[in-house]
């Protein structure tokens, strides 16, 4: 493929629309603006057409038309992404999976099920609730992403610490090629042997490996008790520090989440107001999950670790009611922040447990001497934290000064062993970050990868991998990611 | 040399030395297994090297090839690699511990108890490991015994009997390091519990039997060591299907949390674990399912339990059949019924999984339920058993087919050009 692509014809436009029908198909003013980002506002861009398939087989006819068109395709969920990996590509496609939203199986016995990848990760839990069973993976965009975007973020959410992100949760995957070929992988009863795990690449492939259209995903038996527990502290510090040490002691909780002052006020000032108190600098969210003995036990170390490290007040709860609206007042962080300001930069770093404090505390000096707003609400027992910056994207100034600020917590997260992202991906927003972490040859072989399966870069091209070389950025990967001595020469 | 090309010809000694002699490593030339010919490059440098200079190399004639194969402990050779059980001097063996150094080095690079990571070079006895970590208050999966070393657990996609609750070893690899087929120094992943930054090719590694080069090294998430550990076993039931009914009782039960359960010689082997109070209570619910329950000591309990249940990854050479959880009493009495007591078979309902011992099968004079079942076949089957088992038989989840087919060959012809590192069957494509 490459330059040269043409126009989608009349002819075209037609063939597609008797594919999925003239709802499926569109090419207006409209829909192109409400497409033009992901949540990834600062770069946005307009597609030629976005289609949006029912089935597998629609989609499969569809990409056959958008070929020979000469359109590339970007692989849409609900384009709640936070890195750009669902903008646009200028004058290309989207192929999006909002009419894709049929749950088709439901397995209680062999404990898995089959959906098609527009379903919102939170109807799927719910459709299998009758069957006391649950899908673990569950971002905090969970009423509004889909499974199909999980799989391309390979995405977590707070539950992740104990149950992993969506990686560890796929079985198979029904998906279309740049071909218009429709492709099985995994299975239920797949083991893998037999072959190579192609599975485990395209989880987090960001949509530049094809096109998922199916997802067949295990599914957890509801545990016997869950506790959920809040934690106030007068110091960030300390509650950073009391999960290093619940991490240190081995306890194991399902979810440790931290918000800070700010967030607490956000949300407490929106119409989530989930009962977090007015004097705390910090509030940790612990959910402990599992036998009535085994949670009794953790809650209780839980609390004892909090209180050592200057828990002021610490509350436990096992009614459905409450745990619910504070779980609202976690989840729905976020969306409060924008009572602080227009837009939100939603940084997306990990750093080694044990290194927590100096991270959150590298982000607040950055956001300061840079004169932003630096609210932080992060899953902190996995080390993944979202320090979120309010802006205005109006202001240029400002804009140029979050990005640098993003910048340099990234670094400072690598510097300290950590990484550029924990669940929402590179896309667009750190393609030259990816030099920090990876070498010329790492980046090659990345590549590689993407070209077995996209020869033609035909999905969601210019995402992800940096489109210069990294010579050409200026950047190597820090020390912490070097070569083993005796191959640094 | 396409990677499409199958490697029959013998090694081509004279190449290997030539590029031996360029990296600067000893060629041993029958001190291998088997008496084949082996190399123990000491330093990751000069493995590249070595790799670099055999990939450039032209082959002299289809008589004649070069091909690597990367070994840990070698005790997964015969089914990870098939083809290389024709003759050991057939192909080159290249040793991963000695980048160890030294004997009494364990391998660890770095492990970090407060962060719950390990990490280790590819050549590390995961026994040793497990050691090492057990100091510090975690465990590593998979719970492995013998010789088996990291990278070799890794590369032939081996898990535990955790697997029943922990998921399959891949599921806790966080990174790895390793040289391709061109002598690439390369990484994916790292350190950290959690991490989405780039493609995962180290999970294509992961169960990819070396075929696109030997791991380095490798990043593991641990697992906080339990309180408590209860090794059980149920009487012998009637039969192994019996057996398997009880089993998934247990499984079905969602208020016993067992960690690992599977059925051998129609016993019910279940392990508890957790916190000290949560064990006792997941027992008692255990007692109400389970007549003449015995409970073993923790430390020879724990290795019985797990040499007991090391089934056809452990044994190296047999067949496996998958399916799902609700098929499986009714494939084991399938089994049952044509070939007999699946004497030495391990079955792990949870994770629906059916290992035979092809010595059990010798045997048999019936196959209709094998050939029925999905099959995997873990090792190479006697010839006087392959004509009874038609190639068509393997399972179609097994065979990547059309497209799929086309990216792993593609991904080979990436990562290993010269074909060094292939093996004939696998990855099985259409």
């Amino acid at each position: 493929m490459g330059s040269g692509r043409k126009q989608l014809s009349r002819q075209h436009l037609a063939e597609l629309e008797r594919i999925v029908g003239k709802k499926g198909v569109r090419t207006d003013a409209t829909a192109r603006a409400a497409y033009e980002s992901d949540a990834f506002m600062l770069q946005r861009a307009n597609a030629e057409v976005i289609v949006l398939p029912r089935t597998t087989e629609e989609a499969a006819a569809a990409i056959k038309v958008v070929r020979d068109a000469g359109l590339v395709v970007v692989p849409r969920g609900a384009g709640t992404g936070l890195s750009g990996g669902a903008r646009p590509v200028e004058n290309g496609a989207i192929v999006g999976t909002a009419r894709m939203r049929g749950v088709l199986e439901v397995n209680a016995e062999d404990r898995y099920a089959r959906v098609q990848a527009g379903v919102v990760n939170v109807h799927l839990t719910a459709a299998c609730a009758d069957v006391g069973l649950f899908y673990g993976p569950d971002p905090s965009s969970q009423t509004a992403c889909t499974i199909g975007g999980n799989v391309g973020n390979n995405s977590g959410g707070p539950h992740g610490f104990k149950y992993g992100s969506t990686n560890r949760h796929v079985l198979g995957l029904t998906m279309v090629d740049s071909e218009g070929e429709v492709i099985e992988l995994g299975g239920p009863g797949a083991t893998g042997d037999g072959g190579l795990d192609l599975l485990g690449p395209v989880i987090g492939s960001e949509g530049m490996l094809g096109l998922v259209t199916e997802v067949t995903v295990q599914l957890l038996p509801r545990p016997e008790k869950v506790e959920t527990l809040l934690c106030l502290f007068e110091s960030l510090d300390d509650c950073c520090d009391a999960v290093s040490e619940m991490i240190a002691r081995r306890l194991e909780p399902s979810a440790i989440e931290i918000l800070d002052r700010l967030t607490i006020e956000a949300v407490e000032a929106s119409v989530l107001r989930a009962g977090y108190p007015d004097n705390a600098e910090a509030v940790m969210l612990v959910e402990v999950e599992g036998g009535d003995e085994e949670v009794d036990a953790t809650s209780a170390d839980v609390i004892e670790v909090a209180r050592e490290f200057g828990a002021f007040d610490t509350r436990r709860t096992t009614d459905p009611v409450e745990r619910k609206r504070l779980w609202a007042g976690r989840k729905g962080a976020f969306g409060a922040m924008g009572r602080i300001a227009p837009d939100l930069y939603v940084a997306d770093v990990v750093a080694p447990r044990t290194r927590l404090r100096e991270i959150v505390t590298a982000a607040t000096v950055a956001c300061r001497e840079r004169d932003l707003k630096l609210a932080n609400v992060f899953h902190a027992g996995d080390g993944n934290l979202h320090p979120n910056i309010s802006y205005d994207r109006r202001d240029a100034d400002e804009v140029r000064r979050v990005l640098e600020a993003g910048r340099i917590i990234m670094e400072a997260c690598v510097e300290a062993g950590g990484s550029l992202t924990g669940e929402h991906g590179i896309g667009l927003e750190k393609q030259d970050e990816m030099c920090l972490v990876f070498s010329d040859d790492d980046l090659a072989a990345m590549d590689q990868l993407r070209g077995a399966f996209d020869p033609d870069a035909f999905w969601n091209p210019g995402k992800m991998l940096p489109v210069r070389g990294c010579r050409e950025i200026h950047t190597r990967p820090l020390p912490t990611h070097a070569q083993p001595a005796e191959d640094a020469s | 040399m396409s990677a499409e090309l199958k490697h029959t010809g013998a090694l081509d000694l004279d190449l290997v030395r030539a590029a031996c002699l360029e990296a600067g490593v000893v060629l041993d030339e029958a001190g291998g297994l088997g008496g084949g010919p082996a190399v123990r490059p000491a330093t990751e440098a000069s493995l590249g090297v070595l790799i670099s200079a055999l990939s450039a190399l032209p082959t002299r004639s289809s008589q004649s090839t070069v091909r690597l194969v990367p070994l840990g402990g070698g005790g997964q050779l015969s089914w990870c690699r098939p083809d290389a059980s024709r003759s050991p001097k057939d192909f080159l063996q290249l040793s991963m511990r000695a980048l160890l150094g030294d004997e009494s080095s364990t391998g660890v690079v770095e492990y970090v108890p407060g962060d719950g990571t390990l990490t280790a070079l590819a050549g590390a006895e995961v026994a040793v490991l497990r050691a090492t970590v057990a100091e510090g208050g975690h465990r590593l999966t998979p719970a492995v015994f013998g010789s088996c070393t990291l990278g070799g657990v890794l590369a032939a996609g081996r898990s535990g009997l955790d697997r029943h609750s922990l998921g399959p070893t891949k599921h806790h690899l966080l990174g790895m390091r390793m040289i391709d087929g061109t002598g690439r120094h390369l990484r994916s992943g790292g350190r950290l519990v959690k991490n989405v930054t780039g493609f995962d090719l180290h999970r294509l590694h992961a169960g990819g039997r070396g075929i696109f080069g030997p791991i380095v090294e490798a990043s593991m998430r641990l697992m906080p060591a339990p309180e408590a550990e209860q090794y059980l076993t149920s009487g012998a039931c009637a039969s192994a299907t019996a057996a398997v009914e009880l089993a998934l009782a247990i499984r079905g039960a969602t208020r016993i949390r067992e960690q690992a359960v599977f059925v051998r010689d129609r016993v019910v082997h279940v392990l508890l674990s957790g916190r000290d109070r949560q064990v006792e209570a997941d027992r008692r619910r255990l007692e109400e399912l389970l007549t003449n329950l015995e409970e073993h000591d923790p430390g020879p309990g724990a290795e019985a339990f797990h040499m007991a249940g090391d089934g056809a990854e452990g044994q190296g050479s047999a067949v496996r059949v998958s399916t799902v959880p609700s098929r499986v009493a009714a494939v084991v009495a399938a089994l049952e019924g044509s070939l007999g007591e699946l004497s030495g078979a391990v079955i792990q309902p949870g994770v629906a999984q059916v290992d035979l011992p092809l010595d059990g099968l010798s045997s048999a004079s019936s196959w209709p339920a094998l050939l029925e079942a999905q099959l995997s076949l873990r090792g190479p089957l006697p010839e006087s058993l392959r004509s009874k088992i038609a190639t068509s038989t393997m399972g179609t989840s097994t065979v990547a087919t059309g497209p799929a087919s086309q990216w792993s060959r593609r991904l080979v012809e990436a990562f290993d050009p010269a074909g060094l590192f292939q093996t004939e069957g696998f990855p099985a494509r259409s």
